[in-house]
């Protein structure tokens, strides 16, 4: 899904009545690299809402990995990503200080929360659940990711380690795919074991978010605000039951990619009764906290040769 | 019987429009039994047709299944989705498809045994395919009947990278829905039976029942088309065996058209044809008229317009617009009537002419004889009668034309009528008869004497056809003649009263003188002066006798003159005023001033004097005298009366009372009337007197007038 079709689905939603809005106070302006699926963009909007204490329509303004952007001038209040350079922003805008947080998380379906209890998920332990779930039911893959997503594939970089540049590195063919070296070669064992959904390597978020909602996945990557890790009853409806956790790493250590989302406004803008909200930290997780210009960086030069390898399965 | 006016401007619209309105009705009635030959006929062949194009259409829905089939086969969604195990996403992705598109369901069977379709909410899972069986891959449209009805089913294989991954099935129910589109498309109801029943179908619930028992009965018939009754309307049904079940039953289609359309549509072309044909009408009754005025009419009107210039006499006239048709060659004819008629005219004209003159001529010569001319046809009527005819007896008749001989004879006098009669009988005999009669044209107007006879009327060839009377008035010679045969008496009893007069006068005188001597000598107181007084009375009474006597007697001049009757009795009123005023007589004169008379004025006041003196003495207690003069505008004579209301006077006095010396008084002469009478008839003239005792007395004088040259 490219950054002009959530331009329009953003659109849509913002200009549709429904349950999004009730009466609008305005619009405000969202600039970011991620290529927000609706279901995301709801939720930053319900987060919004939460934190303001006023109801706003999200006009999605997407940054291409050129860095290039558009600006909506109508909008004189704007959500932008932690890292953007001030260069990029329109002037006569200034921060609020409200932040919104967006975790990058694993969610997994409601069986799988109830078989999981509240005991931590080591990668390990996701590997053997996938694997037995996989062997329960051999029609279906238990785990789905946009892998066609940029951001992701960073993501499961940042986490799992990078293929290194120009150079080869056999994959262990025996090895379970947790036990890969980095995420490509892991991600693409996983396939090869039928654990991955092979679509995925041609999903995007918002067909994943999908088929995660359909209950074709029992595992799926899920960017949320970081407040619903802690209050579940933030969250909407229809992510009941389902529990996001930090990505496992190896170590039984987890780690939990984060993107902060300022709010800025024109200077003729005035806000009262801003509420800033802090979320509290996930102590067992390792916060780490995404930055525009090293993230785009990074998909500029590394992402093609990481797709590549988990494609050809040139590890 | 009457006969009734009719124009020939009527005629001729009438006759018109009949013709083209028979036309008209005749190419109605004609060109609507084509239309509905001829809808018939097509009705037939759309009913034909519609069974072809049911095929065709059963073909284009099988195509359209099969390649909506194919087409969701080739769905990346729905390949990935079945590769990929997302299965949930598959049953939401095949009814998203499916919603909304008329088709019936969808559905997908993988090669694993899962089956997944739009109107199962559960995933079913079942056996694997048989990857062996070779018809996996190829597709197939079939009809599939099951007990909630007829399907139509297409199932295609489905491949991912060319990798057979499962069969694909798209339903469409063939059911009341889908049999009213049907029938919308085609235009005719549809209907759908397998064995015995009739599955679906687009006609209402009991039209269905009838149908289905048609079928029932036609499934032994075998009648691919016939007709049955839908409520009060008659519908043409044709039937389309148009493919088998997978069970191997026969599937037929129903096509129904009514045939109420078609008749309507007929009875629509029917009215058009009369709304055409009563335009056609219309317009024929407006042609005829502006034809009939145009050609014929006013062609006609043309003719009679010159009939009627030639019958006011314009015999020049021609008809200028003569055309090369019927009506053309009457203006010709008629044209040379005109000049045919001129010239007879002008012909006839001459010879009138020539007539009139020698009838002028002729009219003018019997107009100018002072001689009555009359003609009698052969019929005994009076035929002609020329203007001293009309002259003498206009006052006896209006006119003479047209009088039968008893008309005319009716009003003459006895004498006169003997006369006329004898002279008509004897007209044929030798010698020309003359006779005299006298008619009296009136009371004032006097008699006329009439004098002539009756001759034969002559035809060309000699034969009588009729009388001529002619008479000649000589009233006047008559009147001559009478006055010479009084002058004549007269002057014999003149010449011997004067012979007698003057014996006795010399005596007369002597005894008078000698008797005035007596008195002078004789005293008045004497005896015998009375006597000697008596004497000398007698004596001038017997003179004044003998004076009157020689006064009548006496050839007298006349000297006549034209004077005012006025000049007369003016003088004559005054004189015996004191006497009438004595006897207590009022006198009372009626006349017209300018009255004339040609007459001897001294002798016609003598006239009135007597007349006069005669009436007061009449009327001892006093009384009226009436004097009236007046003249007849055609009569010759001048009529006075003289009228006293005195004592009258017996029939024997008046046949004697202008008899010398007749007298009834006394004292009197009885030379007065006869004096009167004499004077008259010395003026030519006539006295009447008519009177009865106790009723007075009238005089009636006639006088002459003067008579010209």
């Amino acid at each position: 899904m490219n950054s002009m079709s959530l331009l329009l689905i953003c659109l849509v939603i913002a200009f549709c009545p429904g349950p999004l809005h009730g009466t609008s106070d305005g619009s405000v302006g969202l600039l970011s690299r991620i290529d927000f699926a609706p279901a995301l963009l709801e939720m930053i909007s319900r987060e919004l809402e939460r934190t303001t204490g006023r109801h706003f329509s999200l006009i999605f303004q997407p940054v291409e990995a050129s860095g290039s952007v558009t600006f909506n001038d109508s909008t004189p209040l704007m959500l932008i990503e932690n890292g953007i350079p001030e260069t990029m922003l329109p002037e006569g805008f200034e921060k609020t200080g409200l932040t919104i947080n967006l975790v990058w998380v694993l969610a997994a379906g409601r069986d799988i929360t109830q078989v999981l209890g509240s005991q931590t998920l080591t990668l390990e332990k996701f590997a053997a659940l996938l694997a037995e779930l996989r062997q329960n039911d051999p029609q279906r893959f238990p785990w789905f990711e946009p892998l066609l997503s940029k951001n992701t594939m960073r993501n499961f970089c940042l986490l799992y380690g990078e293929k290194a540049p120009k150079t080869s590195t056999k994959r262990h063919r025996t090895a379970m795919f947790h036990q890969q070296p980095h995420a490509a070669a892991m991600l693409y064992r996983a396939i090869e074991a039928e654990l991955l959904n092979p679509l995925s390597v041609e999903a995007d978020l918002g067909l994943a978010m999908e088929v995660f909602a359909a209950g074709d996945a029992d595992f799926v990557s899920y960017w949320i605000p970081q407040s619903y890790l802690a209050n579940a009853a933030l969250r909407p409806a229809y992510l009941a039951g389902v529990s996001f956790t930090p990505f496992p790493i190896s170590g039984n250590r987890t780690m939990l990619p984060r993107m902060t989302l300022n709010l800025w406004k024109s200077k003729e803008q005035k806000i009262d009764a801003i509420i800033s909200a802090t979320d509290p930290d996930q102590q067992d997780a390792a916060i780490v906290e995404l930055d525009f210009l090293s993230e785009t960086a990074w998909i500029n030069s590394s992402y093609t040769a990481n797709y590549d390898a988990l494609i050809v399965g040139d590890l | 019987m009457r006969n009734i006016y009719i124009s020939l401007r009527f005629k001729v619209i009438v006759l018109l429009f009949i013709l083209i309105a028979s036309l008209a009705l005749i190419i109605n009635e004609s060109s609507t039994a084509l239309i509905h030959e001829k809808t018939r006929e097509i009705f037939q062949q759309r009913l034909d047709l519609l069974r072809e194009s049911i095929k065709s259409y059963w073909e284009s829905e099988k195509n359209l299944l099969l390649n909506n089939a194919m087409l969701y086969a080739e769905s990346e969604k729905l390949t990935n989705y079945s590769s990929y195990g997302l299965y949930n996403l598959l049953q939401k992705e095949v009814e998203r498809l499916i919603a909304k598109t008329g088709f019936h369901d969808l559905k997908i069977t993988l090669s694993n045994g899962m089956t997944v379709s739009s109107n199962q909410s559960l995933i079913t899972r079942g056996q694997p395919l048989d990857m062996r069986d070779t018809r996996q891959n190829l597709s197939l449209v079939e009809v599939q009947n099951h007990e909630d009805g007829l399907y139509l089913a297409a199932e295609v294989p489905l491949h991912k990278l060319g990798e057979f991954i499962g069969r694909l099935t798209l339903r469409r129910k063939l059911d009341d829905s889908r049999m009213k589109r049907t029938a919308r498309n085609l235009q005719a109801e549809t209907a759908v039976a397998v064995k015995e029943t009739i599955t679906a179908s687009s006609l209402a619930e009991s039209y269905r029942q009838e149908l289905a028992k048609e079928h029932l009965l036609n499934s032994i018939r075998k009648e691919d088309v016939f007709n049955i009754r839908f409520g009060n309307a008659t519908w043409s049904v044709g039937r389309v065996n148009i493919a088998k079940t997978a069970d191997g039953e026969q599937v037929t289609i129903y096509l129904a058209i009514s045939q109420e359309k078609m008749l309507s549509l007929v009875e629509d072309a029917r009215m058009r044809n009369l709304s055409v044909t009563g335009w056609v009408l219309v317009i024929a009754l407006i042609i005829s008229v502006v034809f009939s005025e145009k050609v014929l009419l006013s062609r006609i009107r043309q003719l009679r317009d010159g009939a009627n210039i030639i019958a006011g006499g314009d015999l020049g006239f021609q008809i200028t617009s003569v055309h090369g048709d019927e009506l053309g060659n009457l203006a010709r004819s008629f044209n040379r009537m005109a000049a045919s008629l001129k010239l007879n005219r002008d012909h006839l004209q001459h010879y009138v002419e020539h007539i009139e003159k020698l009838a002028n001529y002729i009219q003018n010569i019997l107009g100018s004889l002072k001689t009555c001319v009359i003609t009698w046809n052969i019929a005994g009527h009076i035929e002609t009668a020329n203007q001293a005819a009309l002259h003498e007896f206009s006052d006896l008749f209006p006119t003479l034309e047209g009088l039968s001989l008893k008309q005319f004879l009716s009003k003459l006098p006895k004498s006169s009528r003997k006369e006329i009669i004898k002279g008509w009988r004897t007209v044929r005999e030798p010698g020309n008869r003359q006779f005299e009669i006298e008619i009296n044209p009136g009371s004032h107007a006097g008699r006329k004497v009439l004098q002539g006879g009756f001759s034969l009327l002559l035809d060309n060839e000699r034969n009588p056809y009729g009388l001529i009377l002619t008479l000649s008035n000589i009233t006047q010679r008559k009147i001559i003649e009478q006055q010479l045969y009084h002058a004549d008496k007269l002057s014999s009893i003149g010449q011997l009263a004067a012979s007698v007069a003057h014996e006795i006068k010399n005596p007369l005188a002597s005894i008078k003188t000698l008797g005035q001597l007596l008195q002078e000598e004789t005293q008045p107181e004497d005896s015998r002066r009375e006597y000697i007084d008596v004497i000398v009375d007698e004596v001038n009474r017997l003179n004044m006798v003998v004076e009157q006597l020689l006064k009548y007697a006496k050839p007298e001049d006349s000297s006549f003159r034209e004077i005012a009757f006025a000049e007369i009795i003016k003088p004559v009123m005054s004189l015996v005023h004191h006497e009438s005023e004595r006897h207590r007589v009022v006198l009372q004169a009626d006349y017209l001033p300018d009255l004339k008379v040609f007459v001897d004025s001294e002798k016609l006041k003598q006239v009135f004097l007597n007349l006069i003196f005669n009436g007061i003495q009449a009327m001892n207690n006093g009384g009226q005298i009436s004097i009236r003069a007046h003249k007849e505008s055609e009569s010759p004579w001048v009529t006075i009366e003289v009228q006293d209301s005195g004592a009258g006077m017996s029939a024997e006095t008046v046949a004697r009372v202008f008899e010398p010396f007749f007298t009834t008084r006394q004292r009197g002469t009885g030379l007065g009337l006869a004096i009167v009478k004499k004077i008259i008839d010395l003026h030519g003239g006539k006295i009447e007197v008519s009177s009865e005792p106790g009723k007075g007395t009238r005089f009636t004088i006639y006088l002459p007038q003067k008579q010209e040259g």
